[in-house]
């Protein structure tokens, strides 16, 4: 077994990619990048925590130097390999995508970085709405294809927990875009997202979707009339405003998420995957070549 | 049966004598100081973070603390030749083994649980999502202790066989590490393009339990939808390498020179 240990880190330390020094700093801020995961089993086994301590210090020093405006053009590349270090770890993580989108996209410039940390974080098949969202955006702002951008933002308004506005705003770009305002639910019932297999399961969302925006629709009304949120659906059975609990298109009954106004499924819902080959690799904004 | 259960019961009371839910304890104080600062991060989600780094903070504590405990508890017994004396009592050599293995996995699973109860209560405490206490805190701690339960298999295999504790702790560390290092050993050996390279990363790969592998505590903190059969695979991936050392382990204390 030592054998075999010494013969590992022997072949580590040959190796041009894995022994060249990852930890760099540069620029007046001296940001130093951390990438355990370019080495054999400096995750400890538990890439998830390595990654969720990493991004605590990723977000700290980046808080700091935006707050006192010391940030240099050059540490949104220092700040973009961290985070793709981290997604790497953990593609799971959902606060890699938050930061591509928001931070290294929005303010940092680095289209390609940002790119990438999405690409690695779709691997993670978590269904959380923001990941999808900011691919959206991308295509939106920055490749100039709006009927994707209308695509991604869609997909993303079917997630739970995913805002009302997702979906308006991908009907408005296919308004904009062709003239005409297809409704939203039809347009997500020809995505080409969706494997077969599940097609029916992704039409049984969009009609819950439906449900779901009139039912919350009619909390909301609750709340007006009574100052608070229903306590429980059957709150809203005995103050008169359903007359039973409502049924769901899988056959349970709707249920009162944590914040007492948005409604959740009876039953978890599948994570609708993209295919692979939806979300290519960045392309040179120049050349127009995958890169 | 009842033998190993009086064993195993043994072995459960001298680890809790031995304050071994101290342990338990401490990380659970841990946890709570993680999740204070964890709460302060100004940029939201922190309920996953806490969760993320809280479970495998659990996973590491148990896996130390059940692999130390071992190495030493076997390492003392020999020491003071109370394997001698058990013996002596109509108990075989393999079921005593199996009771030893059994008693520490019971203090592993109760350290983990704890861990995990005090963790989950945390993010429910702290987080904005919707829980199901139960369901994200049995099944993590339960796949947790699964894992622990195979690294404990080796670590008590190792102690049996060698005589010195280093050596076993040295063993048992080493195969953690190359087991979660065979992933990027193979990728390695696919870069030189070397086939022998590449065989003998394969075998490695093969040979040792890769404990990065199945991440359930991950898949509910982030809600991610996986079938039974992959559940059912991860019990039968770790359960498959823990039958296996531990046959070992067994043949090992039935052939041990007790001098």
């Amino acid at each position: 077994m030592l054998l075999v240990i010494a013969l590992a880190m022997s072949m580590i330390y040959h190796t041009g990619n894995y022994a060249r020094a990852e930890i760099t700093a540069v620029g007046a801020n001296q940001i130093f990048v951390l990438a355990p995961d370019k080495y054999p089993g400096l995750d400890l086994g538990v890439p998830g925590m390595v990654a969720g301590l990493l991004w605590l210090r990723t977000i700290s020093s980046y808080g700091a130097h935006f707050v006192n405006r010391t940030l240099q053009p050059s540490d949104y590349d220092l700040y973009g390999e961290q985070v793709l270090s981290i997604a790497r770890l953990d593609p799971m993580q959902v606060q890699a995508p938050i930061f591509a989108g928001s931070v290294l996209a929005m303010f940092g410039d680095r289209i390609h970085q940002a790119h990438r940390i999405l690409l690695t974080s779709l691997q993670g098949q978590t269904g959380y709405w923001e990941l999808y969202f900011w691919i959206g955006y991308l295509y939106l702002k920055f490749y100039g294809q709006a009927d994707k951008a209308a695509d991604w933002f869609s997909f993303a308004g079917f997630f739970p927990d995913s805002p009302d506005y997702l979906l308006n705003l991908a009907a408005l770009i296919q308004m904009d875009r062709h003239g005409t305002i297809d409704p939203v639910m039809d347009l997500m019932g020809a995505s080409e997202f969706v494997a077969p297999e599940l097609r029916r399961e992704w039409q049984l969302m969009q009609i819950f979707q439906q449900q779901k925006l009139r039912l919350e629709e009619q909390v909301r009304s609750f709340q007006t009339s009574f100052g608070t949120w229903p306590e429980s659906v059957t709150e809203m059975v005995d103050r008169g405003y359903w007359s039973g609990v409502p049924r769901d298109p899988w056959g349970g009954h709707v249920r009162l998420a944590a914040d007492h106004r948005t409604l959740l499924p009876s039953k978890k819902l599948p994570i609708f995957l993209p295919k692979s080959g939806d979300f290519l690799p960045p392309p040179d904004l120049e050349s127009g070549r995958i890169r | 049966m009842r033998n190993l259960l009086i064993v195993a019961r043994y072995t459960f009371t001298e680890g809790i004598r031995a304050r071994f839910l101290a342990g338990a304890i401490a990380g659970s104080v841990l946890f709570l100081a993680i999740g204070a600062v964890l709460a302060s991060v100004p940029y939201g989600k922190e309920d996953f973070l806490i969760a993320r780094i809280g479970w495998g903070a659990v996973f590491l504590t148990g896996m130390l603390v059940s692999v130390f405990y071992a190495i030493g508890a076997l390492a003392k017994e020999r020491d003071e030749r109370i394997l001698n004396v058990m013996l002596a009592k109509p108990v075989g050599r393999g079921i005593y083994a199996l009771g030893k293995y059994a008693g520490i996995l019971g203090l592993t699973a109760v350290t983990v649980f704890v861990e995990g109860a005090v963790l989950v209560a945390l993010v429910e405490l702290l987080g904005g999502w919707q829980h199901d206490f139960f369901w994200e805190w049995l099944v993590p701690s339960a796949f947790i202790t699964i894992k622990c339960a195979t690294l404990l298999s080796f670590a008590v295999l190792f102690a049996t066989v060698f005589v010195t504790p280093m050596v076993a702790m040295l063993l048992t560390g080493g195969l953690y590490i190359v087991g979660i290092g065979s992933e990027d050993l193979v990728l390695w050996a696919i870069a030189t393009e070397n086939p022998t390279v590449l065989a003998v990363a394969n075998l490695i790969r093969w040979l040792a339990p890769q404990f990065n592998v199945f991440d359930v505590s991950g898949w509910i903190t982030y809600d991610v939808h996986m079938t039974p059969a992959v559940y059912a695979g991860a019990v039968g991936y770790f359960g498959g390498y823990t039958i296996i050392a531990l046959t070992f382990y067994v043949i090992a204390s039935q052939i041990r020179d007790l001098q």
